[in-house]
């Protein structure tokens, strides 16, 4: 009877089926919420009102705390690969020192991922990261390009501004950062930054395309230009190309390792685009009548929001997407397309099931595990500022911020990616995270207890306010049950807190009492439970 | 068509092989190890490696075309460590002319050369060797600089950083290098951390599955491996990170300790020079100059190393010189050559037929169909494509290509080994 049944009724609809991930809990799921909105750990409170009311209760204010912001910028960043040491011109080019290199080359590099950010925190229309008419700009930056600060509020690092060089109104694709970060040379007539474009904003990546190349037919500057217009194999990717860097010809600079000639517009040069690469400026077989209509072109492009809530859902999912997520992307994509607003998208995201994965039921298959991801891997920049909230402690040294760089950093050695030789990050384990892991956390944690012994009652940012040099058993306890779920996001078992009292007491017998706690919180920020999420 | 699997992307492949101890064995087979010597950038054949004196090829002052040992080469006054390299290495030497790298972006074209597919799914060819026969090295591939494409193999590569980050991390020396500098703890409680650390992950992979418990074997590993690398810190220290000469010798005295079977080195990444000579291509004259006085240097240093199976490194040893592009055959208006889809490969060391080039040049400097079994061009030959470089090495390493190599890719130029 069953099994006619069964026939009869064919395969349960997937609403039905059992499903094959957990879910996070309440307190693990406001880590990872507040860990990609906000780059930092939820606070104490945070996580009362997490199990009390939910995780998701506390999205809509996490999404108007100024570190939303601050992390969207980072996420950003990672996402693009805008972060790099090595410009197309020094810093010595600008007059800059070695020690200003850092923060030289990341002025430049966060000009398009913070107003990104900026536009989002605002809740402004997400075109207008192609569309828009102002930047923003920081000290650094504003001091090297030809732009006016027209926001008042120097408290903030990064201030709104408008260039003063003619650039039309294209969002970040009039960014001195972004054509400083994807530069042309002399010869490549900007087809390098057409395809940014393309690979950026349209998740279509021409240059992926392996290029059938017959044999050299000629090998002059005019030969080549000649075979760039007629044979095939050129063709296929230079008709869409050569237009687009075409329109592009303002950011084109005559001498290509002259920075002033970099960050500046040139507007006299619009119209020796169509002459160089000989094509007219025009846009994937729309033709431009102006320049400044490239940001109305490209917004409207139905790969540019499909291509936002790809990039979107795979930071979040922590995974490439495929074609079985079509349906989802879509859905995601409407939702952004709606009222063309980021943050509808983001919560849309977030509130996936691919996003709160915890874990995977038991007997779920493969392909389960590789849809719901249930752990993720704390990214460099996301460990940097979730050190530094909880600590106090950032990892720099003359002038560089060693989170946030290879020069003399440990991005790479974290798995990062440099955008240069290294474009893909692996998080995953290894010796030389490990070994930066506990260098990090060694140092942090003795920052915050020597702080917060000095801190005033009620003034102390991670411990409360119980005796540190002195405490009750039961205050041990309790104070390590804190940590444990401030830093961690879960409650520990009367096993571990007993190991963590165990450690304590170790260490406090082998050196002393402050010593003591900066192990146990060392040992914290190293848990497989801080690095993952 | 799905995403890579779960495992592919954590890289865990090569995870569980590692097993503590002091000096490695030999892998089975020849145990053969690989350094890779990347020049990021796109070097000028026609300035080495393609001796081609056609009309169609615009060479510098003073180039002439010259043979040193059954290879022929572009000899110049102001590169004398190039005629001496070859006069002294050419019998250990193969070098692959007319590679076409189909592609003409820097980042594609060094995804291609090292990986052999410009999907972003497929590990560089040193973690690949390393991933797939050395992952119970201490280090299995040592990435000082230059390309890495972190796949399936990732955790087979060990990045040690530009300027010694990897040795001042184990010794403790980094705190030193942090503004502020909190102190460190002592050998004491540090020991007490790294016990209780330990018995940590133990627990936390406790009777997990699937991906947890992978996690929990990975990161074993790395902390085995973490706790023998002050032992070796003084091995993996750069005396002068800006010399590619002794960036190498780091790899080489890695290879001779048994803790490495590959080690990538990247030449021309800015501090040493820029091969992407858009703009006066002669700049190209000095780096070549430095390139082959340093692989001479170490060939030389490679030779006089006790291997781990016999009395030389040279004998176990395969230097794999590579740029991820060439040069357009004329100037540009700047002086400049722009980039070329087809440049060339050195091969030098064990397992290599010296004295050989395979594949041949065009007038102009497009890559001539090869026969693979003897690298001669014919009309009937094949178009040397990354992969057929990739298969190549594969086979070098006692790997079977097949399975890395899709057969449309490449398949192995039997003329390159001198077993052939």
């Amino acid at each position: 009877m069953s099994l006619l049944l069964l026939l009869a009724c064919g395969e349960a609809p997937e609403a039905e089926r059992a499903s094959p991930f957990v879910p996070l809990d309440e307190l693990r799921l406001a880590r990872r919420l507040s860990l990609d909105i906000r780059g930092v750990l939820p606070s104490a409170e945070e996580l009362e009102t997490a199990e009390a009311s939910g995780a998701g209760s506390l999205v809509d204010g996490w999404m108007r705390d100024p570190r939303f912001e601050e992390h969207l910028a980072d996420a950003f960043a990672e996402d693009w690969m805008l972060h790099t040491d090595r410009m197309r011109v020094d810093a010595s080019e600008f007059g800059l020192s070695e020690e200003e290199t850092w923060a030289y080359t990341r002025a430049f590099g966060d000009e398009p991922a913070r107003l990104m950010a900026r536009i989002v925190a605002e809740d402004r229309p997400w075109s207008e990261i192609v569309t828009g008419d102002t930047t923003v700009a920081n000290d650094m930056l504003a001091s090297l390009v030809p732009l006016d600060l027209v926001d008042g509020d120097d408290t903030r690092d990064w201030r709104e501004a408008r260039y003063l060089d003619g650039r039309p109104p294209l969002g970040v694709l009039a960014t001195s950062g972004l054509w400083l970060r994807f530069p042309t040379t002399i010869f490549n007539y900007n087809r390098g930054r057409a395809a940014a474009i393309g690979r950026l904003l349209l998740c279509h990546d021409v240059l992926a395309r392996p290029v059938p190349f017959a044999a050299a037919e000629g090998t002059s500057t005019e030969e080549l230009a000649e075979a760039v217009a007629s044979q095939s194999g050129c063709i296929a990717c230079h008709a869409g190309l050569d237009p687009l860097a075409s329109a592009l010809f303002g950011f084109y600079p005559y001498e290509d390792l002259d920075g002033t000639e970099l960050v500046t517009y040139h507007p006299d040069r619009e119209v020796s685009g169509a002459e160089l690469t000989g094509a007219a400026p025009g846009y994937f077989g729309t033709r431009l009548d102006g320049v400044a209509q490239l940001g109305d072109l490209v917004a409207s492009d139905p790969r540019f929001p499909m291509c936002t809530a790809r990039r979107t859902a795979e930071r979040l999912w922590a995974r490439p997407t495929d074609l079985d997520d079509l349906p989802e992307l879509v859905g995601l994509r409407d939702t952004l397309q709606a009222d063309d607003r980021y943050r509808p998208l983001l919560q849309a995201v977030l509130a996936t099931p691919e996003y709160r994965a915890g874990g995977l039921v038991d007997g779920a298959d493969e392909a389960a595990g590789d849809r719901y991801r249930p752990i993720r891997f704390v990214s460099p920049l996301t460990l940097r500022s979730a050190i530094e909230e909880a600590t106090g402690f950032r990892w720099t040294w003359e002038g560089w911020d060693e989170l946030d760089s290879d020069h003399t950093g440990y991005r790479l050695l974290l798995g990062g990616a440099d955008g240069d030789l290294v474009r893909q990050p692996h998080y995953g384990p290894s010796v030389s995270r490990a070994l930066v892991l506990r260098r990090l956390a060694q140092a942090a944690a003795r920052t915050v207890v020597e702080a917060d012994l000095a801190a005033d009652p009620g003034a102390r940012r991670l411990f409360s306010d119980l005796d540190l040099e002195d405490p009750s058993a039961a205050a041990l306890d309790a104070e390590l049950d804190a940590l444990h779920l401030r830093l961690l996001a879960t409650r520990p078992d009367p096993d571990r807190r007993a190991a963590l009292r165990e450690l304590w007491t170790g260490v406090r017998d082998a050196a002393d009492t402050r010593t003591a706690w900066a192990s146990v919180v060392t040992s914290l920020l190293r848990d497989p439970e801080f690095w993952t999420y | 068509m799905p995403g890579p699997s779960r495992r592919h992307l954590l890289g865990l492949a090569a995870a569980g092989l590692f097993v503590p101890r002091r000096l490695a064995r030999a892998e089975g087979g020849s145990g053969r190890k690989f350094l890779f010597v990347f020049n990021a950038g796109g070097w000028d054949p026609s300035m080495v490696f393609a001796p081609v004196f056609s009309d169609q090829v615009d060479h510098g002052a003073g180039e002439v075309a010259a043979e040193e040992g059954g290879i022929a080469f572009t000899d110049a006054p102001s590169r004398p460590s190039v005629r001496r390299f070859f006069e002294r290495w050419a019998d250990r030497t193969c070098v692959v002319n007319g590679l076409q790298v189909p592609s003409l972006a820097h980042d594609v074209c060094t995804r291609l050369v090292m990986t052999g597919d410009a999907r972003p799914s497929f590990d560089d060819w040193a973690s690949l060797v390393a991933g797939l026969g050395g992952a119970d090295r201490l280090l299995p591939n040592l990435h000082l600089s230059g390309p890495l494409f972190p796949n399936q193999f990732a955790t087979a590569s060990v990045r040690v950083g530009l300027v010694n980050q990897l040795p001042a991390l184990a010794l403790g020396t980094a705190n030193q290098r942090m503004d502020g500098a909190p102190p460190a703890p002592d050998a004491t409680v540090e020991a007490l951390e790294e016990a209780w650390y330990r018995a940590r992950v133990e627990e936390w992979g406790r009777g997990a599955s699937g991906l947890r418990a992978e996690l929990t074997a990975a990161e074993r590993i790395a902390l085995d491996r973490m706790e023998q690398m002050p032992g070796v810190a003084d091995v993996l220290t750069v005396a002068d990170p800006e010399s590619l000469f002794e960036v190498s010798r780091v790899a080489l005295r890695a290879m001779a300790s048994g803790l490495c079977r590959t080690a990538m080195v990247g030449f021309g990444e800015g501090g040493n020079g820029d091969w992407d000579t858009h703009t006066r291509n002669q700049a190209q004259d000095s780096l070549f100059e430095e390139l082959f006085a340093t692989l001479d240097a170490l060939l030389e240093e490679l030779r006089a190393s006790p291997g781990e199976l016999g009395p030389s490194l040279l004998d176990e040893t395969t230097v794999v010189v590579l740029s991820e592009m060439g040069r357009t055959p004329e100037l540009n208006s700047s002086g400049g050559k722009d980039h070329w889809p087809w440049t060339s490969a050195m091969l030098v060391g064990s397992g290599v037929a010296g004295g050989r080039t395979v594949g041949a040049w065009t007038d102009g400097l497009g890559g001539e169909l090869v026969d693979l079994r003897d690298g001669t061009a014919r009309a009937d030959g094949v178009t040397l494509l990354p992969g057929h470089l990739g298969a190549t090495l594969l086979a070098l390493a006692d790997i079977d290509p097949g399975p890395w190599v899709a057969p449309e890719a490449g398949a192995v130029i039997e003329a390159v080994l001198a077993d052939s």
